[in-house]
């Protein structure tokens, strides 16, 4: 048995799944009335998990600033039509900077020059500088196999396991049934295990 | 197919299985023959969530996406506003159809009418995204004036005068951003750091000699500032403000340090001056400061008797002056109700008038004397309002005065049929006796209503 060096204890894992929904219906029903201190606090609370989300996936930092940024205005524009999250105001968020960057990533495949600028520029920019040089390469090493997945494996994979959606949630956001969702997830995970193991 | 369904499942299995703080190795213990598989995979997984978590989120790109975002949302907020307002647009055609012009003259008022509308909400909607030094943001501010006009309640007045605060920081990111130095600004926010060097939400804020400080403003406070803005993003206050509120009110609830003073609840700490005895029901009046969580802290409650009758002093909201005046008001009907007890004499009048008609009943002694009865009893139940007694008394008055008349039952034994003329003329000498005496039980009667009131 390969045990990995960066093998995680199970209670870094607990909040995996059901991270506790702290949008009230009385706060979606704030920000549907266009509610300033409501709208306010959702950009506190959430614009860090979307700026992460959007980091993880983009290599650019800018990239994921001006995604992360513009997912916010989608929720503005989507409260004004009457639209926006009927339930779950982090999946809504998540599920559309999900949709978000694949349509980024496919103008970004068509320029892959940038592409090759940016993956240099990656671990001074975007890790704490206090991340030790073996973190940085790990999450290099994660990011490039993540890459390699297809845009629904990677969107499940990040929306799954980096924004703590649940498999409902997700399925509702990939416009999937669960079973797919499930199976999709199964298999991405085993591709990124052996192209993680690949790599050592 | 179904392999995979199975495996997804058992891998998803596992997943909630540690989501539940089940340890890895007994979960893996489950599935031994899948266990090889699934330990990378779940190693994977947690790697993907420990990877996320660290990013960090520079604060930067967090503020210029706040700035962005809330801006867009202060211009959304007054484009929903001014299409909530559309239906106005149609008033002045309504109200000029009820006055007769002339098809020019109208259409005249109604070019003018749609023009100063379109004005009026186009400027409004333009300056939703002014900032200090801007020709349009006095109507900005105008606007926002008028909301708080409008609001309904301190909890909604508050909710609008904190979005506005938000709007002020805001406007001072851009006024930074833009490097626009030396303006005069307002806003408001939590006191970070008091004395020498004020931090209020997160902004330096400079004083001196001059700048006009409220006492007793403490860390934690919410306090609203006016200053100019320099060009390094730092404020020299003229004012420096708490922000307070003064109720009064009835104490409905009092739990340990938290009061509740007409739906308001307050704060109670060290700061806080109490005179009077605390109690549910009492009356009082506090001055309160708002904290930078959003709640009130009590800096001073005077504590009053309970009901209505202690005065507190005048300078109230509205809504607690009403509760006031109502009781001072009540007393008067009762005044007006007493200066109406004279009239009785009047009713002595009247029963005087009416003894000829009344002459003619004592002829019916048998059955009146069981009408009398209940009648007399129903003469005691108006007696009870203030109005049916004045009428009623009279003429039921004399009533029960003729039931003991001991002339009727002598009379009842000979007079069994219509009343006879006899019967009439020796009714009238006794009953205008009989009247006379009555008038002084009828006012011991009117007394009640007032006794009862």
């Amino acid at each position: 048995m390969n045990q990995e060096p960066f093998i995680i204890s199970p209670k870094s894992m607990l909040n995996i799944k059901t991270k506790p929904l702290m949008d009230s219906d009385d706060m979606l029903a704030r920000i549907r009335r266009l509610d300033m201190t409501a709208l306010a606090a959702v950009h506190e609370r959430y614009y860090p998990d979307v700026y992460r989300f959007t980091a993880f996936r983009l290599s650019d930092p800018h990239a994921a600033e001006d995604v992360a940024s513009e997912v916010f205005m989608r929720l503005l524009e989507a409260l004004k039509r009457g639209a926006g999250p009927e339930k779950n105001l982090r999946s809504w968020l998540l599920g559309t900077a999900s949709n978000m960057i694949n349509d980024h990533l496919r103008q970004v495949y068509t320029r892959p020059v940038q592409e090759l600028e940016t993956i240099e520029d990656l671990p001074g920019e975007n890790h704490d500088p206090a991340q030790t040089f073996e973190q940085a390469w790990q999450s290099s090493e994660l990011k490039s196999a993540l890459k390699q997945l297809t845009p629904d494996q990677q969107s499940v994979l990040t929306l799954r396991f980096a924004g703590e959606c649940s498999v409902e949630e997700t399925a509702s956001q990939m416009k999937k049934s669960v079973s797919a969702v499930k199976v999709l997830q199964f298999r991405a995970i085993a591709a990124l295990r052996r192209l993680l193991e690949g790599n050592r | 197919m179904n392999t995979s369904d199975v495996n997804s499942q058992i891998f998803e299995d596992c997943l909630t299985l540690l989501d539940q703080g089940e340890a890895l190795d007994e979960i893996l213990q489950r599935y031994p023959q899948q266990a090889a598989e699934l330990r990378p995979m779940l190693a994977a997984a947690g790697q993907l969530h420990q990877e996320f978590t660290a990013i960090p989120v520079p604060a930067a790109a967090q503020n210029i996406s706040r700035a962005k975002f809330m801006k867009a949302a202060s211009i959304a907020q007054a484009d929903q506003r001014s299409s909530k307002a559309k239906w106005l647009f149609w008033l002045p055609w309504i109200s000029i159809r009820q006055v007769r012009l002339s098809p020019y003259m109208r259409a005249t008022v109604m070019l003018f009418l749609i023009f100063s509308f379109i004005g009026a909400f186009g400027a409004v909607r333009v300056s939703a995204r002014a900032i200090p030094g801007d020709v349009l943001y006095p109507v900005k501010r105008a606007a926002e004036q008028t909301q708080l006009l409008l609001a309904q309640g301190p909890d909604q007045k508050l909710r609008l005068e904190k979005s506005f605060d938000a709007e002020r920081l805001n406007e001072i990111q851009i006024l930074t951003s833009q490097s626009k130095s030396m303006t005069e600004i307002d806003f408001g926010g939590p006191v970070e750091s008091i004395g020498s060097a004020w931090k209020i939400n997160g902004l330096m804020i400079k004083t001196d000699s001059q700048t006009k400080i409220d006492a007793n403003i403490a860390v934690g406070d919410y306090a609203n500032v006016h200053g100019t803005l320099f060009a390094d993003g730092a404020v020299q206050a003229s004012e420096i403000k708490s922000h307070k509120l003064e109720i009064n009110g009835v104490i409905s609830k009092i739990v340990a340090d938290r009061w509740t003073l007409d739906e308001v609840e307050l704060q109670i700490n060290s700061r806080t001056q109490i005179s009077g005895e605390p109690k549910i029901g009492s009356q009082a009046l506090a001055e309160a400061v708002l904290l930078g969580d959003g709640k009130w802290l009590a800096l001073e409650i005077t504590l009053g008797k309970s009901g209505f009758e202690e005065n507190l002093e005048p300078s109230e909201t509205a809504e607690h002056t009403n509760t006031k005046t109502s009781p001072t008001k009540t007393p008067e009907p009762r005044e007006t109700e007493a200066s109406k007890t004279p009239e009785p004499t009047e009713t002595r009048r009247s029963t005087e008038t009416h003894e000829a008609t009344k002459t003619q009943e004592p002829t019916r002694t048998p059955e009146p004397s069981k009408t009398h009865e209940p009648e007399a009893t129903k003469t005691q139940r108006p007696t009870e309002t203030a109005r049916p007694t004045e009428e009623p008394k009279p003429t039921d008055g004399p009533k029960p005065t003729q039931t003991p008349k001991p002339t009727d039952s002598d009379h009842s034994g000979g007079s069994g049929g219509s009343s006879g003329g006899g019967s009439t003329k020796t009714p009238t000498a006794t009953p205008s006796d009989d009247t006379h005496k009555t008038p002084t039980p009828t006012p011991t009667k009117t007394p009640k209503p007032d006794n009862d009131d």
